[in-house]
Formats: C-alpha cells, structure tokens, sequence
C-alpha cells in the first residue's frame, strides 16, 4: 500500500499545493497576519514544509520543532480551525479524494496540540 | 560553545552564531555585504571542518569542492579554522573599460577581462560581486550579454554612503583592476519553446539594469509572448535609458515600455505620471495570470511588497523571479 504521501503525487503535489494553499492564508484576515513577513521565499519554504508533513511525506518536523515555532503567536482554536479549513479547501481544489483528504487532516489533527501549546 | 580560528587566532562563537558574526563580534575584518546567503561576498575557505549544506548553497560546485563556504550563513557544530581568500582566489579580474554618466547620479561601468583571465559564464540579469583594490565589495546586476557584447555592463546609483561607489565615482579610472565574483541569482530569461507566456518587467531606479539585460535577452532568443517594461523613479533624473527603450519598444512589436515617475515628468511627454506598483498591476493580462512571468527589481521594500500582491491577483510563486538588491552598507577590509 503506498503512503498517503505517494497516493497524493509526492513533492510535485506539494508544489502544486501551496501558492494555492498561501493565497487562501494571505486572503483570510484571521490568520493572514501571522504569514505578514516581508520575506516570501522563507513563507513559502514553511508552508512547504508543512504540506509535506500534513501529506504524511518525509520532514524533518518534530513536535518540539512545531511546539517552539508557534510558542509565542498566542494561536486559539479560531486560528487552528482557519489553517485547517484552507487545508482541506486547497486540497478539494485540486480534487484529491475525499478518503486522501482524512488522512491528510488526520496528520494536521495530531499537532494540535503542538501548535496551540496546550 | 565552537571555536572558530582564523590566521593563526581563535575566537570563541556564541551560541547560534554565524562565522561571520563571530568574526565581526570579535574585531576582525571579514568583507560582507548582505548577511543573507546572496551576495557571497563574505566567501571564506574552510581549512578545517566541513561547512553546512546552508552555507554552501548557492555556490558554484567548483568552489563548494574546494571547501569554500558564506560565512554569514554557516553556524558551525564543533571547531573550524578558516582563511579569507586572496583578491584574485575564486574570483576573475577585470579591467574597467569605460565609466560615463547615463544621468545626473547614475553612472554606466563597463568591464572586460583582464588579460589572462578566464571569463566567466554568465546571464543578463545574475549579478557579481564586485571587489575593489583597496578590498572593498558590493554586487551589482548584469545589464548586457556578454557573450554578445564582449564587455559586461553595470549601472550604478550614486549612494554617498556607499564605499564601493564612492569609490567608483571619485577614484576609479579606466583601466584600474577590480575582481569579480560569480555570478549568482535565477533573475534571468529563459526561453521555452512550448509556450509564448507574457514577461512583465518592473524596476525602480538601477533596478533597470538586470531588466533591460533580461529584455535584451529575450528579444535576442525572439521570444513569442507580449513583453512589457515599467520602470519608475522618484523624478525624471532618475530615470533613464528613455530613448534607448523607446526605440527598441519602435522596432519590436511585441515590446513595450513605459516610463513613470512620482512627482511631474516635466515636459518629456513619453514619461508619465503615475504609480510604478499600480501600473505594473494593471499591465497583468488577467486571462494569462497562470503563466505570465514577472521580473521585479529595485528597492527592496518596493520589491517585497509587489511581489505578494502579483502573487495574490494569480500570478504562481515560482513565476515571479526578484533580483537580490542589497542596500546595506558594506564594510571595507
């Protein structure tokens, strides 16, 4: 069975996935001052990275890593439950299967945690 | 916390801390300009250790072979001792063919390889980094072919804090040496023959020059797509090769250009008044967003926050390529 990552489309997936993924962020006035740096390239190096890991694909992400990375953004469930919804919104545009898109929100679902710091 | 020796003295870094940082910190003369990977400008060469996948990116594979690393972007794990390396080490000497005024505060500086020097491949568009004989560096974007014209052509703004231009402005003269290394960067055309896809250029300022070497280049591959070229200055000072553009914007049907400034363009009537941001937006054909290309370059806050508006009217992120305009000052050796 090949891993959600594979069934996706792998890394061209990804790529595929975050300028529609970042715009929808940059669009939302919920969350899309926390994505408000000057420095694009970095933007979309994070969100690659998350993509990468949401799509169960090899990362270097630890819980530690996305504990420490959101420590200080004062994050409430609204936020959480915002990145979530572009999540699945930018995965329905690109027609991923319903069944591909639980898996992918079940990675997402277990940092919660991690990212809310509770 | 590793030490970090350089000729024959150690210095102690703290933690998380560049090479380059700790030299600094230290009192030590280490050549840098942009602290961001870009300029490599601050190229050491690693005698021992093994420097970090970060801070060779972007480094030819010659000189990552050689062990050279960017010491603004390598924070090392254990101990390393590094040597600057020499003016004419991983560099290419040029002479300097002309110098003359293209406006009241731009100057136009062409170079040549020096005799016995090997050139260097290069695109219209990357940039080099230039070094001075006195050590002093700076990078400046390409703005010719050089394969066409035998010379590489550089614009410069004239920065009174800028040690490298003032240096060009009031010392140098045809001639004189400088070294050059390089080149670096992704600003450049290129041509793809499956598709004609629009190329929309912007510039502020000398940012005009890696642009007007990309539109060279693409006119030079006849490329197939609509081409348009903005560029903006405060006043009409800053502008210019106006006349040059206008002509070639005459002969090629597919080009055009537009020149704008903020305050009144006086009384050249080819210029107009208006917002260099909001023209290049409104100059985005909105049934092509999903392949037309974008050249932003200039200041970076101009760049910066352009960029992220093509990018949410539709333009993809990988299509819109930005030059590594760097305006902080630079240290001299």
């Amino acid at each position: 069975m090949a891993s959600v990552f594979e069934q996706i489309g792998g890394a061209p997936a990804v790529d595929a996935a975050v300028d529609i993924f970042y715009r929808r962020v940059l669009g939302d006035p919920i969350i899309s001052h926390f994505f408000d740096s000057v420095d694009m390239d970095r933007q979309i190096g994070k969100q690659k990275a998350f993509l990468t890991m949401a799509f169960g694909g090899p990362n270097g992400y630890t819980g530690k890593d996305m504990r420490n990375a959101h420590k200080h953004m004062k994050l409430t469930e609204e936020h959480f439950n915002a990145v979530a919804g572009h999540l699945v919104g930018t995965l329905e545009e690109l027609n991923v299967p319903q069944n591909l898109i639980d898996d992918v929100m079940k990675i997402a679902a277990s940092t919660h945690d991690d990212v809310l710091n509770v | 916390m590793p030490q970090v020796t350089l000729d024959a003295t150690s210095y102690t870094l703290a933690n998380n801390e560049t090479v380059l940082d700790g030299l600094l910190r230290h009192g030590q003369h280490v050549p840098h300009a942009c602290k961001a990977g870009a300029c490599q400008a601050c190229l050491v060469k690693a005698v021992s250790g093994v420097p970090s996948d970060k801070a060779r990116r972007g480094l030819k594979p010659g000189l990552q072979a050689g062990g050279y690393a960017l010491a603004c972007q390598w924070v090392p794990d254990s101990d390393v001792e590094v040597k600057l390396p020499g003016l004419d080490e991983a560099a290419s000497a040029l002479t300097i063919a002309s110098l003359d005024m293209l406006g009241p505060s731009i100057m136009r500086v062409r170079l040549t390889p020096a005799s016995g020097s090997i050139m260097f491949q290069s695109r219209p568009g990357q940039y080099l980094n230039l070094i001075n004989p006195a050590g002093v560096s700076r990078s400046y974007s390409i703005a010719n072919d050089f394969d066409t014209d035998a010379y590489v052509e550089l614009h410069v703004a004239n920065t009174p804090q800028g040690l490298f231009t003032q240096w060009l402005f009031n010392s140098a003269r045809p001639g004189d040496l400088v070294h050059a290394r390089g080149p670096a960067g992704d600003c450049f055309y290129v041509k793809d023959d499956t598709q004609d896809y629009p190329i929309v250029l912007a510039g502020t300022g000398t940012g005009l020059a890696p642009l007007h070497g990309i539109v060279h280049d693409a006119l030079r591959q006849r490329h197939g797509g609509p081409m348009t070229l903005l560029h903006g200055g405060s006043v009409p000072e800053r502008l210019y090769y106006v006349d040059e553009l206008h002509a070639l914007a005459e002969s090629n049907a597919g080009f055009h250009y537009q020149a704008l400034t903020l305050a009144s363009p006086g009384n050249d009537s080819r210029i107009r008044q208006g917002d260099l941001a909001e023209a290049t937006l409104a100059s985005l054909d909105p049934a092509r967003l999903a392949d037309t290309r974008v050249f932003l370059c200039g200041a970076p806050e101009f760049v910066q926050a352009l960029r992220k508006k093509i990018f949410l009217k539709g333009v993809k992120s990988a299509h819109i390529f930005c030059d590594a305009f760097v305006s902080r000052p630079v240290a001299a050796t």
